[in-house]
């Protein structure tokens, strides 16, 4: 049996990877990942740009004529606040792909000037959603069924679970 | 609502973090390109620890805006104008149900990194990057494109006066949800693919097709 090769990936690479994947670095607002990405390549490059919209660029050799690019995209998926509802609810629009499918019971993070706003994607239960209409089972949709739970009982919650 | 900070524009994510499954399998959300400014920084950090010289400027791009149409690919190879791009992203595992193979393709996490077939990806550079994987024993997959990649190649091959571009992904299950889930050893194979191309490429390699 071929003994298995000692992985290129190292425990410090892995803890990157780790706490890159954990920061939310959605489509626009990718700063803060890009922050830990420029801070671990930098022993590896000699010289960093970072341009208008946060592109980060590392340069190995930036002297030479002859470019290459080696490339990945720094962004994710997210949602946006679109409408605040009279009680409370928020109902939003893609930022990216993001799949309303998946959405119902999620936990999200708002991300505000104050911090984040923990909340999540509500979805009528179970035994309720049938006695609604018309006898069919409701389908996530971005325009029509989508909200998230007042957040404000969830800070409470928050508040008091902490102490 | 106001109190909180919470306005129209602001920006919701999901929670979803990291976790390592058995089997090598790793899952989280935004797998979906984290992952591959991970790979991209993990060759410049081998390239540096190995003392490996190249012929040629290397420029490592984190770009932006990728899910919203390639834009911030767009602006960045406006402002590099790089000779050759290699663009590294997720692609689709085909092998899990409900995912047609006859229109998708077969493409599978463990089987190596995937190189695209596709009018926008060079034919010279993907060769290079072909020849390059048989000889490093590096396994990978073959993936045809109709039209474009969907990617950041598209942006890099289509920019400024046409840059030979290529495009190396890693294959992900469950794109777009919260449980993103990919194979370390692609994730190797992937590093090691772009990492030894790159030590393929000079400043006399002949992108010329005629």
């Amino acid at each position: 049996m071929a003994k298995k090769q000692k992985s290129i990936l190292t425990k410090e690479s892995l803890s990157f990877l780790k706490n890159y994947l954990n920061n939310p670095s959605p489509t626009g607002f990718e700063k803060e990942g890009q922050k830990l990405w420029l801070k671990y390549t930098e022993p590896y490059i000699d010289e960093t740009y970072v341009d208008a919209y946060g592109s980060a660029v590392g340069i190995i050799n930036p002297d030479a004529p002859f470019k290459v690019v080696i490339e990945a995209h720094a962004d994710e998926i997210s949602w946006f606040v679109n409408y605040i509802s009279p009680e409370g609810l928020i109902y939003v629009i893609r930022n990216g792909g993001s799949d309303q499918q998946i959405a119902p019971s999620k936990r999200v993070n708002i991300h505000t000037e104050k911090g984040i706003v923990k909340a999540v994607f509500g979805w009528p239960a179970i035994h309720t959603r049938l006695r609604g209409g018309e006898g069919k089972e409701p389908t996530p949709k971005v325009d029509n069924i989508f909200w998230i739970a007042a957040p404000v009982t969830v800070k409470k919650w928050r508040t008091s679970a902490s102490m | 609502m106001e109190d909180l900070g919470i306005h129209v524009g602001c920006v919701i994510t999901f929670e979803d973090g990291f976790e390592e499954l058995n089997y090598d399998y790793y899952i989280c959300r935004a797998i979906d390109n984290r992952i591959g400014g991970f790979m991209i920084a993990e060759v410049a950090r081998l390239l540096k620890e190995n003392k490996q010289k190249l012929p040629f400027g290397l420029y490592i791009v984190n770009a932006v805006q990728e899910e919203v149409g390639l834009r911030g690919a767009e602006m960045i190879a406006k402002r590099i104008k790089p000779n050759v791009a290699i663009v590294t992203d997720v692609t689709h595992d085909s092998t899990t149900p409900m995912i047609n193979k006859n229109v998708e393709g077969e493409i599978k996490c463990g089987a190596g990194p995937s190189i695209t077939y596709g009018p926008a990806v060079h034919n010279i550079l993907r060769d290079l990057i072909i020849k390059t994987a048989e000889k490093n024993n590096i396994p990978f997959q073959r993936h045809a494109v109709s039209r474009s990649t969907g990617t950041d190649t598209d942006a890099f091959a289509y920019s400024n006066d046409g840059t030979p571009s290529a495009l190396i992904s890693l294959p992900l299950r469950y794109m777009h949800t919260t449980v993103e889930m990919v194979k370390k050893d692609d994730i190797e194979n992937t590093i090691m693919l772009i990492y030894q191309s790159l030590l393929n490429i000079t400043p006399k390699t002949n992108f010329r097709y005629i």
